[in-house]
């Protein structure tokens, strides 16, 4: 039994099914992202072990056709296993296996990268200082207490805990955070706007006179869900302070006195804090001339570190990103008025692996056909001989 | 066969080997990245309006834009024209031109042209049209009073009506000028009736409506704010009154503003403090904070943080919207009410410090208004 | 005699090219539009002659390089060109917008009858109309825009482009523009005098206030509406700026622009019909650049040329009559032929050639830049590999790939170049020599391969089912050079998707997006990675390879032109709605391609068993002879 199992896994005809299982994969997700967008249809069908249907999670779902995350775990299996079972060492065969060396490399490193890289956006006006980037797709409830002299303390709570949670109690509160409505993506309106029958879901702050919306979730690539919540704080020695609407399109932080201290909440995108800070000393877009084709945007940054004593100007343009600390910034964006840069930060330990492959993978192809070409052109010299 | 009974071993840890990998890699692609509550501790940040993201953002990998489209303003005006109006061919200068006959032979010629923002001010321009009549020159403050303010969603238009023969003219076709103009960020429109003096009193009307029509048409943003063409403002007792704070002084009105004020401030800044109004609403909220931030260099907001920024103050007998904004240097406080179909702003720039110092001034003011 | 034939059909074939590269004569006493099309300006941020200008705006405007009028007169780019930019209320009268749908002319209440052609002055009174129908289609997406929306917005931007070119060089409508500009130049000083005058309280002369106020409002309209840049920097380092803007500008330097003057007289003389003062002043503006700005009017002067002599539309004509020569040389087994063949793709390969590196030249950019100049390289690489496999195996079958693959692709940069300048300059993220030499050229080689070994592989079905001549040895060629052709394509195409990963990666962080353009790379490299693999493995022999690579054409037709009209991505295009009916029949006729083939072997006519002659047919022997008669 065993070793027909492992006779499956090392053979030629896997590696066809998952490639041809790849190729038919790779087709329906990009014509799915007509209308799902890219970031929806990459989660459904690159990034999951399986495709299922049907797609919006109601209910009983069955797996229909392996998802991008299995092929490649057992195209990656069956690399190792038939390499391993079959490994002979000739150099008629090297450039198979540096071929198959670098696949391996590439297939671990985009598994990798999709587990531990970290996305996100730095917006800055003209003249802003910021030591914290932002996620795009995430957003977290800060509860902030403001009680110390200096420094804030920060409970981050994730949007996906906010999500699957009822009650959250966490060590570092002196309250619970109980979560009455949660919606993904939300409008908000005030009560006059909303119509007959509106009814806020929060009795404090300014969330007392604002109605919640729900709408459908944002698919386009350049929209965001904006999120909002009723959270209800219930302090943890009785009673409670009423409940909050916290939303991502709310702006300013509300406030509330616990235990003697000076709590704020907000729901903004989740934060990543670092120990240095970049501030925008210019943006700039050049078109070519009589045009409103670009022709190249820069932003002239100072980064200050304290830690490591630096503090110098750097300019980020198209093609030439800032590296620094472990973190990657690109330029990305803009605002429509030229007022403020979008900088891309990206946190890749693994970015080295697509490098080394690529050109391992090259250097096993062009043994490999070279060797074919050597020997045509041999065989053809000793058939017109 | 090279070493059957090694290879054997081999494999079986091998096959071992790839069960474990496999599912560790499954476990590992299962479970979700960046979904534990974490606490860290940052230095106090300064209070900030944070702006909506996605609004207005551009990524910088997109194709380029496609040709600037839209048809330059063709022969025919934008909106339709009253039934008596004649349209004439367009010089090079005029965007549109009508002719409006009347009874004995009297006429009264229509035009309309968008100029560049060099266009002079509006003040240089009535003194033009009145030396067109043959009448001399008048001040700012005369301007002030005798001028129209017509609200409209490209902007506030001034209307002047003006009246002169000059030598050697034809009373059939001369006599009055009913002019408009408006600027905005990169043009200038003028709107002009010149003709026989009883004609363009006729249509003052509709040349009125006209122009609202046009101004109108030309922005796509928000519900026009048409106003009725009203009798032009007369010199009558003032519908509004008020008690100045000490340490204000009156400073003459320009032609957009009812009254202003200046106060002093440290290190020989000032604040400017003025008092406008317009037929009709002026606007949402949104509206009128985002232009407020806009003429102090901040970005805008949307429309649901605007409403935490805006606070009610009651007074005698009636209630103000007010709104306090802070930018890097300046401030402005602003309060705002609507009554009789007119809105009226109150609106305070000036240094942080000196603001902060004045507000009580400011809010007395308001509390003042009387109407 | 017949030895020569290879040789006598080369020099023919160079000797008509020759002829079509000889300039035109221009008479003496005609406009000498020629040299006025040499005249470098500026226009969507790249310095090219006005004679580009011309072919560009009538192409985008009304799909022809040339102009046919009633009456049978025909009109170069440059004729029409001079008459819109001079000749305004001429110019409204010429039939050049097309409009094909029936909703559109119904919005003018016009009805639909075979004349598609229709004048600027015939649609004047309903601009305001189709600015705002235009208005409603632009909100939408490409893809989500009904037939009717997509036609009336072509519609609006040919008209706002027309209206642009008429106000680039002069007001539309000036009589007497060097006058006016005398009267602007002479009255800018006294009217500079009395603003100061005036601002100083003092009294001043209203009339001189007035004129220049006028005159300042007319040149800001034409400033903001020019489409076409043509006062050139007066310093090494400066700006290029349009008519309107150079006046505005000669107000605070207190003269006018000397080109600016030119112009105004060129156009006065072209209006008058004064052909000698026309010529004079164009020769004097030529005689500028060759003094001030030597480079400019060298590379100006280079691509008028390129213009003319047309490169591509020639060596696709050269391409065509090689692939006959090779199809001819197969029916009569001739080697003459074939040689004849290779020595025409000779040529055209120079031509092609020629006009790819002056593309190069003009751009200062690798050669692929744009899907235009993607089809140029694709068959460009094509046929030099394709070459190559017909001077190794000298078999006909290498020359005619490259004439099929050498036309069919110049045939679609030729619907590609309706858009606009296919010089077109690159925006941001793709300005870096870099990428676009390594990763673009390697992908777009990585498409010549396929499309070749697709192109090889119908050779081998369509000779081997339809006629009798796939002998042995020639599949087993046909079988080694498919082969052959796909490892030098998976090579390639590798190295093109992992460069275009490592250039985003480098630009905005992210390895691999999943992008449509990407998916579409990556699924080239998977195929032909299949392919390899299935034949090594022995599941498909030559009949299963040749299979293969002819759903390789599909995949890589997908790739290069079906993901760009999906409307999702970093590499979409609207205007890829037309080619849409043509890709899916060029997928369907590769699938029926390997539906024959997969019929059985026996069933192909090349691998048929020889026929058993019927009882009707067998050999008679003949009676025997009487004793003594010779055989007749």
């Amino acid at each position: 039994m065993l070793r027909k199992l492992v006779d499956i896994f090392t053979s030629l005809k896997l590696t066809i099914v998952c490639l041809a299982a790849a190729m038919a994969l790779i087709f329906a997700g990009t014509l799915a992202q007509v209308h799902l967008g890219i970031h929806e249809a990459q989660q459904r069908y690159f990034q999951s072990m399986f495709v299922w249907w049907p797609p919006d999670g109601r209910g009983f779902q069955i797996p229909i056709f392996p998802g991008g995350h299995l092929i490649g775990a057992v195209l990656l299996i069956n690399l190792i296993a038939a390499h391993l079972k079959r490994f002979r060492w000739s150099w008629r065969k090297l450039g198979i296996h540096l071929t198959h060396a670098g696949l391996i490399i590439m297939l671990a490193g985009g598994l990798f990268t999709d587990l531990f890289a970290v996305e996100s956006h730095m917006q800055l006006a003209n003249g802003d200082a910021k030591n914290y980037s932002e996620d795009m797709r995430q957003t977290e409830l800060a509860v902030i207490d403001t009680s110390g002299d200096d420094l804030d303390q920060v409970t981050a709570i994730p949007d996906t805990v906010l999500r699957h949670n009822r009650v959250i109690d966490h060590f570092s509160l002196p309250f619970r955070i109980a979560v009455r409505n949660f919606y993904q993506n939300s409008r908000l309106k005030t009560l006059n706007q909303a119509g007959e029958g509106a009814r806020p879901i929060a009795n404090q702050g300014p969330g007392a006179m604002i109605a919640v919306e729900p709408v459908m979730r944002a698919t386009a690539v350049d929209e965001r869900d904006v999120p909002s919540a009723a959270i209800e704080i219930l302090p943890k020695d009785g009673g409670s302070l009423g409940t909050w609407l916290v939303s991502d399109a709310l702006g300013a932080p509300q406030t509330f006195a616990c235990g003697g201290r000076t709590w704020m909440i907000t729901l903004r995108p989740s934060r990543y804090y670092k120990p240095y800070s970049v501030t925008l000393q210019k943006f700039t877009h050049e078109k070519y001339a009589g045009t409103e084709i670009p022709k190249d945007f820069s932003s002239k940054v100072s980064l200050i570190d304290p830690e490591r004593s630096v503090n110098r100007d750097v300019l980020i343009y198209m093609n030439h990103p800032l590296r620094y600390r472990g973190e990657t910034f690109y330029q990305a964006g803009f605002q429509k008025d030229d007022s403020a840069t979008i900088l891309q930060v990206v946190h890749n330990p693994s970015f080295i692996a697509p490098y080394v492959a690529c050109v391992i993978v090259a250097a096993g192809l062009l043994v490999q056909f070279g060797f074919h070409l050597v020997g045509f052109s041999r065989q053809r010299r000793r058939a017109s001989a | 066969m090279v070493g059957i009974g090694r290879g054997c071993w081999v494999m079986r840890i091998s096959k071992h080997f790839i069960i474990y990998l496999g599912l560790c890699s499954a476990l590992l692609v299962s479970c979700q990245k960046n979904s534990e509550i974490k606490v860290y501790r940052v230095s106090k940040a300064p209070p900030e309006q944070s702006t909506p993201q996605q609004q207005d953002a551009m990524p910088t990998n997109t194709s380029a834009p496609r040709m600037p489209g839209g048809l330059a303003p063709a022969a025919e005006s934008a909106v339709a024209t009253p039934p008596n109006w004649e349209a004439q061919p367009l010089s090079q200068m005029r965007q549109a031109s009508f002719l409006v006959k009347g009874d004995n032979g009297a006429v009264a010629d229509v035009s309309f042209v968008s100029l560049g923002s060099a266009a002079g001010d509006v003040l240089e321009n009535v003194n033009r049209w009145l030396g067109q009549l043959g009448q001399p020159p008048i001040s700012e403050q005369k301007l002030g009073e005798m001028a129209q303010r017509l609200h409209t969603s490209l902007g506030d238009v001034t209307i002047v009506d003006v009246a002169g023969l000059p030598d050697n003219a034809d009373p059939a076709r001369d006599g009055r000028i009913i002019a408009a103009m408006v600027t905005t960020t990169n043009a200038t429109l003028f709107f002009k009736m010149r003709g026989n003096a009883d004609l363009t009193e006729a249509q003052k009307g509709d040349f009125i409506k006209w122009v609202a029509a046009v101004c109108n048409a030309q922005t796509q943003t928000g519900p026009p704010q048409v106003a009725e063409a009203g009798p032009p403002q007369t010199t009558s007792a003032p519908p509004i009154k008020w008690t100045t704070p000490d340490g204000w002084t009156e400073v003459p009105p320009s032609s957009m503003r009812y009254a202003s004020f200046s106060a002093p401030a440290e290190d020989g800044g000032k604040i400017d403090i003025s008092v406008v109004t317009f037929p009709g609403d002026g606007g949402s909220d949104a509206d009128n904070v985002n232009r407020w931030r806009g003429q102090m260099g901040l970005a805008p907001v949307d429309a649901n943080a605007v409403t935490s920024q805006v606070a009610a103050l009651k007074t005698e007998d009636m209630t103000f919207s007010t709104t306090d904004i802070a930018g890097n240097k300046t401030r402005t406080i602003a309060a705002w009410t609507r009554r009789d179909g007119r809105v009226w702003f109150f609106k305070a720039t000036g240094p942080n410090a000196a603001i902060e110092k004045e507000r009580p001034n400011f809010v007395k003011f308001i509390e003042s208004v009387r109407f | 005699m017949k030895r020569f034939l290879p040789w006598i059909i080369l020099v023919v074939a160079a000797a008509c090219i020759a002829a079509n590269w000889l300039p035109p004569k221009t008479a003496k006493d005609d406009f000498d539009l020629s040299r006025f099309g040499e005249i470098p300006v500026l226009v969507g941020g790249r310095i090219k002659p006005l004679d580009t200008v011309g072919r560009n705006s009538l192409l985008i405007i009304h799909g022809k390089q040339e102009l046919r009028l009633e009456g049978g007169k025909r009109l170069s780019a440059m004729q029409w060109l001079t008459d819109v930019l001079f000749n305004a209320p001429v110019a409204d009268q010429y039939p050049v917008f097309v409009v094909q749908n029936a909703e559109v002319l119904g919005l003018f209440g016009w009805q639909q009858s075979d004349r598609k052609y229709f004048s600027f002055a015939e649609f004047a009174p309903f601009l305001k109309q189709i600015d705002e129908q235009a208005a409603q289609s632009d909100k939408l997406e490409g893809v989500q825009r009904s037939a009717y929306q997509s036609a009336i917005l072509n519609l609006r931007n040919g008209l706002s482009l027309y209206q642009r070119l008429k106000n680039s060089i002069q007001p539309e409508g000036a009589e007497n523009f060097t006058a006016e500009l005398q009267s602007f130049a002479s009255s800018v000083p006294g009217a500079a005098t009395a603003a100061r005058q005036r601002a100083m309280g003092e009294n001043f002369d209203k009339a001189n206030l007035d004129d220049v106020a006028q005159m300042i409002q007319r040149y800001e309209r034409l400033s903001d509406m020019a489409y076409v840049l043509a006062a050139p920097p007066l310093e090494p380092n400066g700006e290029w700026h349009s008519v309107g803007d150079s006046l505005l500008r000669s107000v605070a330097l207190g003269e006018i622009h000397p080109i600016v003057t030119e112009y105004a007289v060129i156009g006065d003389a072209y209006r008058a019909n004064d052909r000698t003062l026309f010529n004079q002043h164009v020769q004097l503006v030529t005689d500028w650049f060759a003094k001030e700005r030597p480079n400019t009017m060298k590379r100006a002067w280079f691509e008028f040329l390129i213009n003319r002599l047309q490169p591509f539309s020639q060596s696709m004509t050269l391409y065509v009559l090689a692939f006959l020569l090779a199809c001819a040389s197969w029916l009569r087994s001739s080697n003459l032929l074939r040689r004849s063949a290779f020595y025409v793709l000779l040529l055209a390969l120079a031509i092609h050639t020629f006009g790819l590196f002056s593309r190069m030249y003009l751009q200062e950019r690798p050669p692929v830049t744009n899907l235009y100049s993607s089809a140029i390289f694709i068959g460009w690489g094509a046929v030099i590999v394709a070459l190559i496999l017909e001077r190794i195996f000298k078999d006909g079958i290498g020359a005619a790939c490259a004439g099929a693959i050498g036309f069919v692709t110049l045939i679609i940069a030729h619907h590609l170049a309706g858009s606009g300048d296919t010089l077109e300059m690159l925006q941001a993220v793709l300005d870096t020599n870099i990428w676009l030499a390594t990763h673009v050229v390697a992908i777009t080689t990585g498409y010549s391969a396929m499309f070749l070994a697709g192109m090889l592989a119908i050779i081998y079905v369509v000779r081997g089912v339809f006629t009798r001549s796939l002998k042995k040895q020639t599949a087993d060629s046909l079988a080694r050079m498919t082969y052959g052709v796909i490892c030098f394509a998976t090579l390639f195409s590798f190295v093109g998707t992992v460069l275009g990963g490592i250039w985003a990666d480098q630009s905005w962080g992210r390895f691999w997006g999943w992008d449509p353009k990407e998916n579409g790379a990556v699924l080239i490299v998977l195929w032909c990675a299949i392919t390899l693999h299935a034949r090594w493995g022995g599941f498909i022999r030559q009949r299963g390879l040749m299979i293969m690579a002819l759903f390789g054409n599909i995949v890589t037709s997908f790739s290069w032109f079906g993901v760009n009209m999906l409307g999702v991505g970093l590499h979409s295009y609207g205007f890829m709605q037309k080619a849409f009916p043509w890709l899916v029949g060029f997928m369907i006729s590769q699938l029926a391609l390997m539906a024959v083939a997969a019929m059985p072997l026996e069933k192909w006519r090349s691998f048929a068993p020889a026929r058993v002659p019927s009882r009707g047919e067998q050999p008679q022997i003949p009676a025997p002879l009487p004793a003594g008669q010779a055989p007749t």
